[in-house]
């Protein structure tokens, strides 16, 4: 259950909450890294 | 924006500016985020779908030999039941490829089909079929990016490697796409021996259609393996290309040049080999390949065709659960490059005939070079006939056909 806490310390990203893989709320320090989509080998 | 939640912490996509976000705990953030992604993914993060090796052209250099459509193409059916199986796993988009995927009659359908599910699509053309209406249609939606192939910022250049009539169709189809206000299409150049002087010529090219540039690597793959001695570039042009594109981070690489970071600067992208770990590829009959650049069966996973899917391929296949183990080491693992280019490319090793251990066959200090001359005759894999029964490696088929208007030698060749 989330609690009321967690919901105040979310992480939010372009104001979106994260969640983990079990769909948790994230509450822990972020680190943010972007990239382009091309930028991965693989692709034509 | 799309997201998906992962081992490392969190995905997101934005189809707009075709962006990806990487989340992850502070606690994460000491270990490079190549290095997290090549434990592998819950799913891609996009893959190449090619949906017909049937073409109009025949490309010296192409990755998948193509020509004749194979009988065992997917249906209709199929393809759909594929895209339901990506958009369930949330993968972001799919790079639509052939051959020439829009000769199938049921392209656009499947696009709108990825669209409508959230699957975002780039398809790679040869220009050929895109008319002002077809252009007019593709201008209006932020989920399609379309890239049109061009291998010379003239014709002599472009026609020898793709065939009479080639390079006017591209630019034809260029200037469909300018006029119908779509901005930012790209123009996807392989870098060769032939064009890389004319690299100023492409980008000024790509920004006159107000669109990107993109320039890749030529692999010996498919039929390039053929054309690979004659039309890589030399060691002296694989500086001049590493120092152009240092110069010009708004060209697009799909990360296809990280062997080149050996030489210094490292250049734009993950610098990660991502075949089997954030990418695949779905061929025309269903395989299941760890990459574009390896269409053999050394690196086939397995058939979306098969019991549980695409899904259970991504997540089961040997293959894969092997790509996606640490570098068990090599001859370059010594090298002072190593952490920038990581080897160099499988797919590039693989179709020259050197092992996997072995350094890149275009490593930037010779290495590859040493290795390649130390090969026995005849260790490269034989890339076969391909789709072309003919196997015609360097023959080129009757000048291209633009929306039905028969293209004349001089039309043809007009730039």
């Amino acid at each position: 259950m989330v609690t009321g806490e967690a919901q105040r310390r979310a992480q939010l990203v372009d104001g979106e909450p994260v969640t983990s893989e079990d769909g948790e709320l994230v509450v822990e320090e972020l680190v943010v890294e972007e990239l382009s989509i091309d930028g991965m080998c693989g692709v034509y | 924006m799309a997201r998906r939640p992962e081992g490392f912490g969190e995905l997101r996509y934005d189809y707009a500016t075709r962006r990806l976000t990487f989340l992850r705990p502070r606690r994460e953030a000491g270990r490079p985020l190549a290095e997290a992604l090549a434990d592998g993914l819950g799913a891609p993060i996009c893959l190449t779908w090619e949906l017909t090796y049937g073409c109009n052209l025949a490309c010296v250099h192409c990755l998948s030999s193509s020509g004749r459509r194979d009988p065992r193409e997917l249906s209709t059916e199929q393809a759909l039941g594929v895209i339901e199986q990506l958009a369930a796993l949330r993968v972001f988009y799919v790079n639509i490829g052939g051959g020439e995927p829009t000769i199938r009659r049921d392209f656009y359908d499947l696009v709108e089909a990825c669209v409508t599910q959230g699957v975002g699509v780039k398809f790679s053309t040869n220009g050929t079929t895109m008319t002002p209406d077809r252009a007019e249609r593709l201008a209006g939606s932020d989920y399609v990016d379309v890239q049109v192939s061009l291998d010379g910022a003239d014709a002599a250049t472009n026609d020898a490697i793709r065939g009479p009539g080639s390079y006017a169709a591209a630019r034809q189809a260029m200037a469909n796409l300018a006029a119908a206000g779509m901005v930012g299409f790209k123009v996807s150049v392989v870098a060769t021996r032939q064009n890389v002087a004319q690299l100023d010529a492409f980008l000024a090219l790509a920004e006159e259609h107000r669109a990107q540039l993109r320039v890749t690597r030529l692999r010996p793959s498919g039929r390039g393996a053929r054309s690979w001695a004659e039309l890589r570039p030399t060691p002296e042009q694989q500086r001049i290309l590493h120092r152009w594109l240092l110069a010009h981070p708004e060209v697009l690489t799909g990360d296809s040049f990280f062997h080149l970071s050996a030489l210094g600067a490292p250049l734009a992208g993950l610098n990660l080999c991502g075949a089997g770990r954030v990418v695949c590829l779905i061929d025309p009959v269903g395989d299941v390949y760890a990459c574009p650049f390896a269409l053999h069966p050394e690196f086939r996973a397995g058939s979306v065709l098969d019991p549980g899917g695409f899904a259970a391929v991504w997540r089961d296949s040997p293959l894969f659960a092997r790509l996606r183990q640490p570098d068990a080491g090599s001859a370059c693992s010594a090298c002072g490059a190593y952490e920038a280019c990581r080897g160099g490319c499988m797919a590039a090793k693989f179709f020259t005939g050197l092992p996997a251990s072995a350094p890149d066959p275009e490593c930037v200090f010779g290495h590859g070079e040493a290795a390649l001359a130390a090969l026995p005759a005849g260790a490269a894999p034989d890339p076969g006939p391909g789709h072309d029964p003919m196997g015609r490696p360097r023959a080129f088929r009757q000048p291209v056909r633009l929306s039905g208007v028969r293209l004349t030698g001089g039309a043809a060749n007009r730039p």
